[in-house]
């Protein structure tokens, strides 16, 4: 496989970031330089509330810069949403996007972007290099640590008729700037750490496992992996503490380069059939999804599995394959646990025969394409009661 | 779709190796729309240039101005109107070009004006800054225009002067219309009188021949009777009524006949120069009428003279085209042109509206009837033609009579002069609602040896046919209350087919509805008439 890889062409994919405390601040220069005058600034109440999505605005005022602000995105962003802030860009002459927030801010404004650039309906969109023209400049600054939709080439979008997350994988979807910026972190509490933080986990070792790795999105995905296992303990336990924060801003960071390059797998597939179905956090169901995955897949890439292992920190030494497995998967789930991500799907309200339409929209998910066992719907289907 | 089947392709389109998975940028986006906006630019040139060639295309001149009256833009026509160049129109404002001062309140009504409608219409007299003494009549248009961001007008000014002298010659073609009918309904009542009187004055001195006193004075009253005879048939003339006889005609032979008559109307001192034109086309008129228009014209012309001068009279072939309409009257067609002119004082302007209107005269009492020039018009309307007059001051005024040219060949020349009046036995039933001139006919013709039954109710004459009475000869007035005159010949006719008729009528043939060719071996008599006239007429119609 390594050889395989090495022969093949493959193209890394990144925006220009600024990472470090205080990152934020750049919004208003950035904004400038790239030609904005009537900037949509896309947030949500809860950063809001935190006072990131102000601080943001007065520096792009500071600049000269119009402001229209756009703050009605709920967690799980709906394609009703997209259109609504897409209204507003066109209606107010914006030019330039601002996106203050996690996952779901973030994604919004791509959807925003997309749709102001190529008009129709965001659901046109869905899949693979759907997206004709180039959008109107983003500036990604992440509040939560894990989501990388600020260096991703992803937007993921729930389609409020079907009640399922779409995906939205194009080159012209990935930010022209992001300001990473660990003291956002310092307004997270502690179960939004663990699930953003679990959440950068599962990028890292999706990316690792890909079928779609390279030499270049394995030193990313490794290093994310050791500094969440590493960090995430101590950081739910202070989450006012700076220098946690940073380590795990970073395996954020580390895990999107990964992810964005490499793509992800099956748990990602699952989690967006998952979260659209229940509005679930999309950390919470990746942390709930992963070991059944890990276990899954484990086999067709043991060495993979082996040295994700050792990135994790477990002591592999002496044990054979099935030993270390087991191993493996109890660090996982312990990690989980320490962090406060308890039972499974049953108690979030899943039941038994949401599990047929839960597999069958899953294994539509373009993410299963790099999941380096190829799973059926019975497969997902068998994994989710696993979960449950 | 249920599993998607290539998840190789699918992987390889997510690394970025798919064919659509480069990063565009918005260069090739940039250079499009620049394309587009050159395109955009360049169409705009050319809708500028339309555009322009439209403004400056406009008969009518276009005034941009500020409300402070300076002129931001005009078009070609201005220039043309206005007689300034494109150097020199901004030197004046709006005040300069206006010939009445635009005062305040005139400004804030336009202003209202504009508020409330949008636009204004209004007619005003401009000014030319370089020949201030001759102002022009003008309608202009204005409405609210943002000129290059100013709040500015658009004037667009139409030269209306030709529209105004057209409306004051069909003011006065109306008014001589309206003056015609008055006038004519006058003269026909008159002149059922006049023949009463005539009639009466004839019986009388029938009967008076060895009183030699009373006679002088029957003479004196037919005489006078006779001469307000005239003057209705002047009227009549002027209402286009004369009754006439036309026929094909040269004008160049009639003007020659009459220029014996001519010299004797003017004095030694006066010149009359005869100018007939060579294939002069002919013309389908009642010869005594080119006498009256000739008689009248060369009249007036030597009163102007004074002194001494010339009159020239001549005549012309003459074809209009469609600016035809452009004179009263005048239709496109050949005319032939008799022209009088003299080199006398001219006509005062202020006079020249009213010169055709009958009664209007610049003569001393006594001197003139002021019938004179309204006989010409009426004349001349009557058939078909129309008069342009052209004046100087000082220099002298010519009258040209535009008669139209008689198309084809020569129709039937017309019946010679009629014989002396006799009387006969024959048996006439004369019908006429003026009792006083039935009256009058019957004694007439009852003297001269016919057998008379006279009524003035045409439907009891009707009754006396069906009863049985057959006269050789029906002498009847045409307009009658009831039945008028060719009515009660229609149905007199089916009763008895070899009747004979007689109209007699204060109007011209053609004013009755009367085709010639229904006329054709009737007889018609035109009232007032003499005895001698009605014995003549009578015995015409009983001869055919």
């Amino acid at each position: 496989m390594n050889e395989a890889m090495l022969g093949e062409i493959r193209k890394f994919v990144a925006p220009e970031f600024i990472f470090g405390a205080d990152a934020r601040l750049l919004a208003g220069r950035y904004a400038r330089k790239l030609g904005g005058q009537q900037i949509l600034l896309i947030s949500d109440p809860g950063v809001l509330a935190a006072g990131w999505t102000e601080e943001v605005a007065t520096g792009l005022e500071r600049e000269g810069l119009t402001v229209t602000q756009f703050l009605g995105v709920p967690p799980n962003p709906r394609d009703t949403e997209v259109m609504e802030g897409a209204a507003l860009f066109r209606d107010a002459g914006c030019n330039l996007i601002v996106a203050v927030g996690g996952g779901s801010v973030m994604d919004c404004a791509k959807g925003v972007g997309i749709v102001a650039a190529n008009r129709g309906s965001i659901l046109d969109f869905e899949g693979v290099d759907q997206v004709p023209a180039p959008m109107a400049p983003l500036i990604c600054i992440p509040t939560t640590g894990g989501t990388s939709a600020d260096v991703s080439q992803f937007a993921i979008i729930t389609h409020t008729q079907e009640r399922v997350k779409i995906a939205i994988i194009s080159k012209a979807v990935v930010p022209d700037v992001a300001l990473i910026d660990p003291r956002t972190l310092l307004t997270m509490d502690a179960y939004l750490t663990a699930c953003t933080g679990m959440d950068a986990m599962v990028h890292a070792i999706e990316a690792f496992v890909s079928n779609a790795h390279s030499p270049i999105t394995d030193l990313h995905a490794l290093e994310a992996i050791r500094l969440v296992s590493t960090h995430l303990r101590a950081s739910t336990a202070a989450p006012a503490d700076l220098e946690l924060r940073t380590q795990i801003m970073l395996a954020s960071l580390q895990a999107g380069l990964a992810f964005s390059n490499a793509s992800l797998g099956s748990v990602h597939a699952m989690a967006h059939s998952l979260g659209g179905y229940m509005d679930l956090a999309h950390g919470e169901c990746n942390a709930l999804l992963l070991p059944h995955v890990m276990d899954f897949n484990f086999t067709t890439a043991p060495e993979r599995y082996r040295r994700i292992g050792e990135a994790l920190g477990c002591d592999l030494r002496g044990l054979n394959e099935r030993e270390g497995r087991s191993r493996i998967l109890r660090h996982v789930l312990d990690l989980r646990r320490d962090c406060g991500i308890d039972e499974g799907l049953a108690a979030r309200g899943v039941r038994l025969d949401d599990l047929p339409r839960l597999a069958g929209k899953a294994i539509l998910d373009p993410c299963n394409a790099t999941n380096p066992r190829p799973p059926s719907r019975d497969d997902l289907r068998a994994l989710y009661a696993e979960a449950m | 779709m249920n599993e998607p089947q290539d998840w190789s392709q699918l992987r390889d389109s997510i690394i970025g190796l798919g064919t659509d998975s480069s990063r565009r940028t918005y260069y090739p986006e940039l250079l499009a729309r620049v394309a587009q906006l050159e395109e955009t630019r360049e169409s705009l040139r050319r809708s500028e240039e339309n555009l322009l060639t439209l403004f400056n295309g406009l008969n009518d001149a276009i005034f941009i101005h500020d409300w402070e009256g300076h002129v931001l833009e005009a078009n070609d026509a201005m220039l043309a109107m206005y007689e300034v160049t494109r150097e020199t129109f901004r030197d004046h404002t709006i005040q300069d070009y206006s010939e009445g001062p635009l005062t305040l309140a005139h400004i804030e009504t336009m202003r209202h004006q504009l508020d409330r409608d949008g636009s204004l219409v209004f007619e005003w007299q401009a000014r030319r800054p370089t020949r201030p003494e001759a102002p022009l009549d003008v309608e202009v248009a204005v409405r609210r225009v943002c000129w290059y961001g100013q709040n500015a007008l658009v004037s667009v000014v139409r030269d209306i002067s030709g529209r105004k002298r057209l409306e004051a010659m069909l003011n006065q073609s109306q008014r001589l219309d309206s003056l015609g009918q008055l006038a004519g309904g006058v003269a026909h009542d008159t002149n059922n009188m006049l023949g009463v009187i005539i009639g009466y004055t004839d019986l009388l001195l029938e009967r008076t021949e060895a009183m030699p006193n009373l006679r002088r004075d029957l003479e004196q009253i037919r005489k006078a009777a006779l001469h307000s005879a005239d003057l209705n048939r002047q009227l009549l003339a002027f209402a286009r009524q004369q009754a006439i006889q036309p026929t094909l005609l040269n004008l160049n032979d009639k003007v020659e006949d009459t220029q014996k008559m001519l010299r004797r109307l003017i004095s030694e001192q006066h010149t009359l120069a005869w100018q007939p034109a060579l294939g002069l086309w002919n013309v389908w008129m009642d010869p005594s009428q080119v006498e009256q228009i000739l008689t009248n014209l060369v009249v007036n012309a030597r009163d102007a003279l004074g002194t001494s001068g010339t009159i020239t009279v001549e005549t012309a072939n003459a074809t209009l085209g469609a600016d035809a309409n452009r004179l009263p009257d005048a239709e496109p067609g050949d005319y032939v042109v008799l022209r009088v002119r003299d080199t006398g004082r001219g006509i005062p302007a202020e006079i020249l509206p009213h010169i055709f209107e009958p009664f209007f005269t610049t003569k001393a009492p006594g001197q003139g009837t002021g019938l004179g020039l309204a006989t010409v018009y009426g004349i001349v309307r009557q058939n078909g033609g129309f008069i342009q007059v052209a004046t100087n001051p000082g220099q002298g005024t010519t009258f040209a009579i535009h008669l139209p040219r008689l198309p084809g060949g020569n129709p039937a020349a017309s019946a010679g002069p009629a014989p002396g009046a006799a009387g006969g036995h024959e048996s006439v039933l004369l019908v006429e609602d003026e009792e006083i001139l039935l009256e009058t006919a019957a004694r007439i013709l009852e003297d001269a040896g016919y057998q008379v039954t006279s009524t003035p109710s045409p439907l009891e004459a009707l009754r006396w046919v069906e009863e049985g009475l057959a006269p050789t000869l029906l002498a009847t007035d045409v307009v009658m209350p009831g039945l008028d005159g060719p009515g009660l010949w229609e149905g007199i006719r089916t009763l008895r087919p070899g009747m004979k008729v007689l109209f007699l009528s204060g109007y011209p043939a053609s004013n009755l509805g009367l085709a010639a060719p229904r006329l054709d071996g009737l007889g018609f008599l035109q009232k007032p008439f003499t005895r001698n006239e009605l014995l003549q007429a009578v015995r015409d119609a009983l001869e055919v």
